[in-house]
């Protein structure tokens, strides 16, 4: 590959990206930090793409330091954010499972807490200047004394220190995995024989006197079900005065809140929870602009000197006919409240000039042109990945087309035609990929559930299409509600909109409901679904009613779900108008 | 073939588990034959097993039948475990007939034997040929082999290496759940079983992919590629934590375990399938087999 092809919009989790490119992506803007940064326990749940460990990794000391070495600051030494992955071959190791529950709850917590450690040292290891006028041969005996391990005399003392942590890897990984069928570790550590004395011997030194260690632990749900426990018993540890841990999760089958000795840990109470798919923040970071920020510095890091908009232009004849459909809209406005106010008018253009850009088109017409920034946002569905995704294709497309003699000129656009051939095809894609291949790929779901989450969507997006063409008050409604869920298949539903969700073709927010302001869940389709369908993928501020066995006839019968064109959607609130939206 | 102690096999439906089977009884007369099956395909076994019990008694070898567990590995690795019994096994010569055995399964039993010192051979029965339509469908949750598991290094990146099938979206879901910092994608070359169209064209999309490396190799050569799929190892060795999975030609299986043992350092992935087709081949096409 010539050096050139240098794709900006790599899309690969934050934890493959080095350390500079980690800030040089990272939209401090769209930050978790006040909460990361607090001494609370705090449980970040999102499914994949949505940044939890962007957010984790940001914020983890080394990236910190490097930052503000970036901008001539001092790092804050009050608080020492960790990252510690549990995706490892580490956590898939499973001969805790011929043991007895006992001795596995113990060999379970042993990786855990080696796994921590080991983070803790490397972390510290990197914060520069640490142990001037420190005397590290006394350090490393206080060290050796507490956690009762032998250090490497010969090494630096986090060197040393990592060396013993690894050797008791070691040892236990080939006790475990010994031709026996009982073989046990009988020297593990444990939370208080190995964290507790880590963390107070490393406040011995001068700089982190005062420190406060952020424990920072992504994809808990890759743990066993003995290190959850274990893990929620840590976060039910009463004094965050030494510690604290941040937990990222899947949003959908979220470990069980359930401690070691049997009790629960509470939202609220034992830690706080944030939706990494909700707008927690202000204004200012809702999704739309956090997008453009995104591309606008993927742009910027390669030298290409456009806006996300210019990178990504919409198509002229496209934009010709949406105009023309906004005109006609003005007009019919007009007609209906000739003594209108400004935003009854704008209101109605809202809601329908988009409308009446897909009901003028001929039914023999050619898919709509999907391009520019917008639409790509919107088909993002309020996911950066699901954003950034479509960008590399992009990119690589027109690279590739490139005659070998203009290889290496700058892209400086991506075409509107390509930008369309490329949504189209990941749709027709994702579309072929729940017909044929869903099981393939999510875990707990059979072939007959691929079929009901397949005809589910086919009618969801019939349904879409019956109300962008006829729907007479909200023809742009692409999220639903469930409604009257006391039915007898309702257990069966649940489960294909749970498969749904964890293959990312379905997402969940809450909202407030028409109930005086109650708060209800809704779901939104991935977007990435429409265009295949010929369906504008701009969806609008409401919420389609559909009853529960509705949805389950669609999904197991194939039935149609039914429309009613002057039915009432609901409506949010102002904020949640980027859940709604994106 | 000859003072062969203990014959291993697990019993299917398919024409060549008995075809391969029968030669074999035929050609090494073991004194016994240790024949596992799946309790989750017993009806569909019965009438192979039926017939296998019939010939064992024909040609006075002992027949030893032990039922696995799909769905619970533990109980599959405890049975293998205790019914193989290494101890009486030492210096003696054993033939794994790993024909319709599954990796997980193969795996468990090579590295059981191995603490021995028997001498290990092994061999494969290729059918005529595979089910156009589909083989296996409805995958589980890829996990590690018990006691394969390897020697992880803390804070390590992962390299997932992959010897590819005709399933690409199989190859996905290993991806998916490993979330490796890198994979290797070993391409099976040639064009038995329709290979070319099959599965060499499906994994095109991954070139031009930073976190991909595509590499071929050939299964059915003497050493299963151990040598080329080495060769692709050798520069992750000493920093990555390594996680390797077989979906594609099974004697590749034989060379990663090899692999396994040479480096202790790397794992065994095992990616199941919850439902194989009842016609998942046809015929008998030969054999091929080696000592470990």
């Amino acid at each position: 590959m010539p050096e050139i092809y240098n794709n900006p919009f790599e899309y690969d989790a934050a934890t493959k990206l080095p350390e500079e490119k980690i800030v040089d992506f990272y939209i401090e803007d769209f930050n978790y930090s006040r909460f990361i940064h607090s001494k609370r326990n705090i449980m970040l749940v999102g499914e994949r793409g949505t940044g939890k460990s962007m957010a984790l990794l940001f914020n983890s000391f080394p990236i910190a330091q490097l930052k503000a070495e970036k901008s001539g600051n001092t790092p804050d030494y009050d608080i020492i954010c960790v990252y510690i992955p549990c995706n490892t071959p580490l956590t898939h190791h499973r001969e805790y499972q011929l043991l007895e529950a006992d001795e596995a709850a113990v060999i379970s917590e042993h990786f855990l807490v080696l796994a921590i450690m080991f983070g803790v040292i490397d972390t510290v290891s990197k914060i520069k200047n640490l142990l001037n006028e420190v005397d590290e041969s006394k350090l490393k005996k206080q060290f050796a004394f507490v956690l009762d391990l032998e250090i490497p005399e010969e090494d630096s003392l986090f060197e040393g220190l990592k060396q013993t942590l690894q050797r008791e890897m070691t040892k236990t990984q080939k006790m475990l995995n010994s031709r026996v069928k009982d073989a046990f570790y009988d020297a593990a550590l444990s939370f208080s024989s190995g964290i507790l004395p880590l963390l107070s011997t490393l406040r011995a030194i001068p700089k982190l006197k005062y420190s406060h260690f952020a424990l920072m632990i992504d994809d808990a749900h890759d743990l066993n079900e003995f290190q959850i426990r274990v893990l929620n018993s840590w976060i039910a540890y009463r004094d965050n005065s030494l510690f604290s841990f941040k937990v990222a999760t899947a949003k959908v089958e979220q470990p069980r809140r359930i401690t070691a000795s049997g009790g629960t840990i509470l939202d609220g109470h034992d830690f706080t929870l944030i939706d990494m798919e909700k707008a927690y923040q202000s204004q200012s970071t809702d999704f739309a602009l956090l997008a453009r920020e995104v591309v606008q510095r993927r742009l910027n890091n390669i030298n290409i000197d456009r806006t996300p908009d210019e990178f990504f232009p919409i198509g002229s004849e496209f934009q010709k006919e949406l105009d023309a459909a906004e005109s006609k809209a003005r007009k019919k406005a007009e007609e209906k409240y000739p003594n209108g106010t400004k935003k009854q008018i704008t209101d109605y253009i809202y809601k329908y000039a988009r409308a009446e850009y897909f009901r003028s088109r001929s039914p023999k017409a050619n898919r709509p042109q999907y391009s520019g920034f917008d639409t790509l946002v919107h088909v993002s569905t309020g996911i950066i990945r699901n954003l950034l995704e479509p960008c590399w294709w992009m990119y690589d497309s027109v690279y590739s087309r490139q005659p070998e003699q203009s290889k290496q000129q700058k892209i400086m656009e991506i075409p509107p035609s390509i930008q369309s051939e490329i949504l189209l095809e990941r749709s027709e894609k994702k579309w072929d990929w729940i017909r044929e291949q869903l099981e393939c790929s999510i875990d707990g779901c059979s072939r007959e559930q691929r079929e009901q989450v397949f005809r589910l969507f086919d009618n969801l997006m019939i349904l879409f299409r019956e109300r962008l063409y006829n729907h007479e008050s909200e023809p742009r409604a692409i999220v639903f509600t469930i409604s009257e869920r006391e039915f007898g298949n309702n257990d069966k539903l649940e489960e294909i909109l749970k498969i749904a969700r964890k293959a990312q073709i379905l997402y969940t927010r809450t909202g407030s409901a028409k109930d005086h302001g109650k708060r209800e869940t809704y779901y939104v389709p991935n977007r990435i679904l429409l265009p295949d369908r010929g369906l504008d993928p701009n969806g609008q501020h409401a919420r389609v009613s559909i009853k529960a066995q509705h949805l389950w006839k669609a999904a197991s019968d194939n039935t149609q779900i039914p429309m009613d064109i002057r039915d009432e959607t609901e409506v949010g609130t102002i904020s949640d108008l980027q859940g709604v939206l994106l | 073939m000859a003072n062969i102690e203990l014959l291993v096999t697990v019993a299917s439906w398919e024409e060549r588990f008995i075809l391969g089977l029968k030669h074999l009884l035929d050609e090494s007369s073991p004194r016994q034959l240790l024949m596992y099956y799946f309790e989750d395909y017993a009806d569909r076994t019965i009438d192979n097993r039926t017939y296998i019990n019939e010939l064992c008694q024909e040609k006075g070898v002992i027949l030893e039948s032990h039922s696995l567990s799909f769905k619970e590995p533990k109980q599959a690795w405890t049975t293998i475990y205790d019914t193989l019994k290494v101890d009486r096994l030492v210096e003696k010569e054993i033939i794994i007939d790993f024909t319709t055995m599954p990796r997980e399964i193969l795996w468990t039993i090579l590295n059981l034997l191995d603490g021995s010192s028997a001498v290990i051979n092994y061999v494969y029965s290729k059918p005529e040929k595979y089910n156009g339509i589909w083989l296996s469908r409805d995958p589980g949750k890829p996990r590690f082999v018990y006691k394969l598991g390897g020697e992880a290094k803390l804070g390590a990146k992962t390299l997932l290496l992959v010897i590819t099938g005709y399933d690409a979206e199989r190859v996905e879901q290993l991806v998916r759940f490993f979330d490796p910092h890198h994979s290797l994608l070993g391409i099976q070359v040639g064009n038995q079983y329709n290979n070319l169209g099959m599965n060499m064209s499906k994994y095109k999309q991954y070139e031009r992919q930073s976190s991909f490396t595509l590499f071929e190799m050939d299964a059915y050569s003497a050493d299963h590629g151990f040598a080329v799929i080495e060769t692709q190892l050798g520069k992750y060795l000493n920093d990555y934590n390594i996680i390797m999975s077989s979906l594609g030609p099974k004697p590749s299986a034989i060379a990663l375990y090899r692999l396994k043992i040479k480096y202790p350092q790397t794992s065994l992935a095992y990616a199941p399938s919850n439902e194989y087709n009842s016609e998942y081949s046809l015929g008998f096409g030969g054999n091929c087999s080696g000592k470990l």
